[in-house]
């Protein structure tokens, strides 16, 4: 009993907070509405956002204005793939097209499709990475690039009327099917929830492997790394894939969800707001990602009702008091309180 | 044959010349300390013998091959060649075992980082690594509350775990006691031979204590050559170094 307890006070805080919150989630539906539950359906597909820009920012230092590109590419080629499933789209047939156009046909194939929701999105980050990476530029100008690329892919899917839908994106897409039809609300919020926890476990495995630890290491001290022998490019290119499928898996569930996508969902509002949420959960250990997101849009949601106007404003105050007043955010803090605690007991006891 | 020739190097930054057309050898397996007032370009030395910069001039040949301006990771990982740097440079979040983990030789590639597990056989390098620097006990302290001084074995720890063939070392022993210094000057003298070293210092009684080739710097240009008693003799030496920094009373030379 002792060797537990000894056990249970050497777990980190935030693997406690996780499985709070995985509990919590779990029996969320059954004291919540339909509503509340599809809203929160979509919140985790946006955990699994924040998770990928943590993998990319809190773990390897490289901040992103622009992650909801990948995050879009996601929600576009799935959501495609499933308006193709009942032919073509209204969006195309005002534009006098009768057939879905040969460049769009391996999204003719649900299965495909979807993998592709993940696959194109890593693939941009691959060509997009090589690019960066291969220059050593440095962080800032990292910033500026992925806040470049966001625009230009908000400005493209825009003025791609008759492919893409223009400014009104894509509508009327529907949940995963199992068996013989769409799936229901809450059948949806399981399967994103296995997903989101799928994903969870998938990054947690990642940053406690030795490419996890050279990742944290990178933004601790790249050059000290690449002196050990390390060709610290190819961990960031791998990040900044892994990263960006993750954000398209992200996006496909969330369109799923949603039921619609738009420039307005992957452009740079989005992607800031992706910086806000981790800045606020605390960047680094995966669970302030998930905190954050949470936190964030439940307080949009409920408070955007009394106060619309000044959201935007308040968001900024929040996002200056943490990056005045708690730079490693709520999980971080919590952490920090906890090691604090540690390295004094350590050093009593040397 | 000498393991490492350093050939008419020169760099220049913005027309300041920090390393003005340096020569030279070291043997397989020697101890080299490289003295010199501040500014007098050992770091940049050392910065050009590990492709950190590009050199204007000349060429650094190790081993018989020609590493100038190679990839910084390829010195180390292809060529065996490690590096510490000036002043404590660890992952202070990571346990002290952790560090020299990290530091492992032939992990880093991408698919053995990803697929790395911890053994019997990479425990007991790390091990070595640890208890030769006198820090196996403190493995599982966060590295960050390390001392001073202890910081600085664990980076000399993590290089030991590269096992490589010259290992560089800028200014060991800053913020030491007297009685780290030593200690690290016993540690360094027990790794040349096994490996060859090349050091750059101030605290002239660690250089005294290790006793070997001295190379002195001055103004980016090799002002003199030999052992430390030659060295201290030399009057040009003393004429620019050893008196107006009042090192021969062995204070250290921080102006
Ligand atoms: N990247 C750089 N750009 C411009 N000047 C540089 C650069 N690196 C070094 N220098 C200059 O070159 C000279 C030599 O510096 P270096 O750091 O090599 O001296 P050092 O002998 O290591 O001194 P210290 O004992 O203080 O460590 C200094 O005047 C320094 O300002
Ligand atoms: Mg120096």
């Amino acid at each position: 009993m002792e060797g537990l307890l000894a056990a249970a006070r050497r777990v980190r805080v935030n693997r406690y907070i996780d499985i709070c919150l995985l509990l919590f989630l779990a029996v969320f539906p059954t004291f919540s509405s339909k509503f509340r539950i599809d809203v929160m359906a979509g919140f985790m597909a946006y955990v699994i956002f924040a998770l990928s820009l943590d993998l990319l920012w809190g773990y390897t230092g490289l901040m992103s204005f622009g992650h909801a590109v990948m995050f879009g590419m996601g929600a576009y080629v799935g959501g495609l793939t499933n308006v193709f499933q009942k032919g073509v789209p209204d969006f195309m047939a005002n534009y006098g097209i009768t057939e879905i156009p040969p460049f769009f046909a391996p999204l003719t194939s649900p299965a495909l499709g979807n993998v592709l929701a993940v696959i194109l999105p890593g693939l941009l980050a691959l060509i997009i990475g090589i690019f960066i990476f291969s220059s050593r530029v440095s962080g800032v100008f990292f910033c500026l690039i992925t806040m470049a690329l966001a625009s230009a892919f908000a400005t493209f899917t825009n003025s791609t009327q008759q492919y893409l839908g223009g400014s009104n994106g894509i509508n009327r897409i529907t949940r995963f099917a199992l068996g013989d039809g769409p799936v229901d609300v809450t059948q949806n919020y399981y399967i994103i929830l296995a997903a989101l926890v799928l994903a969870y476990l998938f990054c947690l495995w990642l940053v406690n492997t030795r490419f996890g630890k050279a990742l944290t290491s990178i933004a601790g001290n790249e050059d000290r790394l690449r002196f050990l022998g390390y060709r610290t490019r190819d961990f960031k290119l791998l990040v900044f894939v892994l990263s960006g499928m993750l954000a398209g898996f992200a996006g496909l569930l969330s369109v799923r969800t949603t039921g619609f996508v738009s420039p307005v969902n992957c452009g740079l509002e989005l992607s800031t707001m992706a910086v806000v949420w981790v800045a606020v959960g605390g960047r680094g250990n995966l669970t302030g990602a998930a905190v954050g997101t949470l936190l964030i849009n439940w307080a949009e949601s409920i408070l955007s009702e009394h106060i619309a106007s000044q959201w935007q404003l308040t968001i900024g105050v929040i996002l200056l008091l943490f990056v005045l007043f708690m730079r490693d955010g709520l999980v971080g803090a919590a952490l920090g309180a906890q090691d604090r605690r540690r390295q004094k007991k350590l050093r009593e006891a040397l | 044959m000498a393991i490492l020739e350093v050939r008419s190097l020169a760099v220049s930054f913005k027309g300041f010349r920090a390393i003005d057309g340096v020569d030279m050898d070291v043997e397989r397996g020697e101890l080299r300390v490289i003295i010199g007032p501040n500014g007098a370009g050992k770091s940049t030395l050392m910065d050009l013998i590990t492709a950190k910069t590009r050199p204007t001039s000349g060429s650094v040949i190790f081993d018989g091959a020609d590493i100038t301006g190679l990839d910084i990771s390829a010195i180390s990982s292809r060529h065996g060649i490690g590096r510490k740097f000036q002043g404590p440079n660890i992952f202070g979040g990571m346990t002290v075992l952790e560090n020299v983990e990290l530091a492992l030789k032939g992990h880093g590639t991408l698919i053995k980082a990803l697929f790395y597990r911890r053994t019997r056989r990479t425990l007991e390098l790390i091990a070595g690594a640890l208890e030769r620097v006198g820090l196996y006990e403190k493995r599982d302290l966060p590295a960050g509350i390390l001392s001073h001084g202890e910081k600085q074995w664990l980076e000399i720890s993590m290089l030991l775990a590269q096992s490589p063939k010259l290992m560089i070392l800028d200014e060991p022993t800053t913020g030491m006691t007297a009685e780290e210094t030593y200690k690290t000057g016993e540690l360094i003298m027990g790794l040349s031979g096994e490996h060859t070293i090349i050091a750059a210092e101030h605290d002239m009684d660690f250089v005294r204590q290790v006793a070997s080739t001295v190379t002195v710097l001055h103004q980016g240009k090799v002002l003199a050559e030999g052992s430390i008693a030659d060295v201290e003799r030399d009057p040009r030496v003393v004429a620019v170094y050893l008196r107006d920094d009042g090192l021969e009373s062995g204070e250290g030379g921080r102006a």
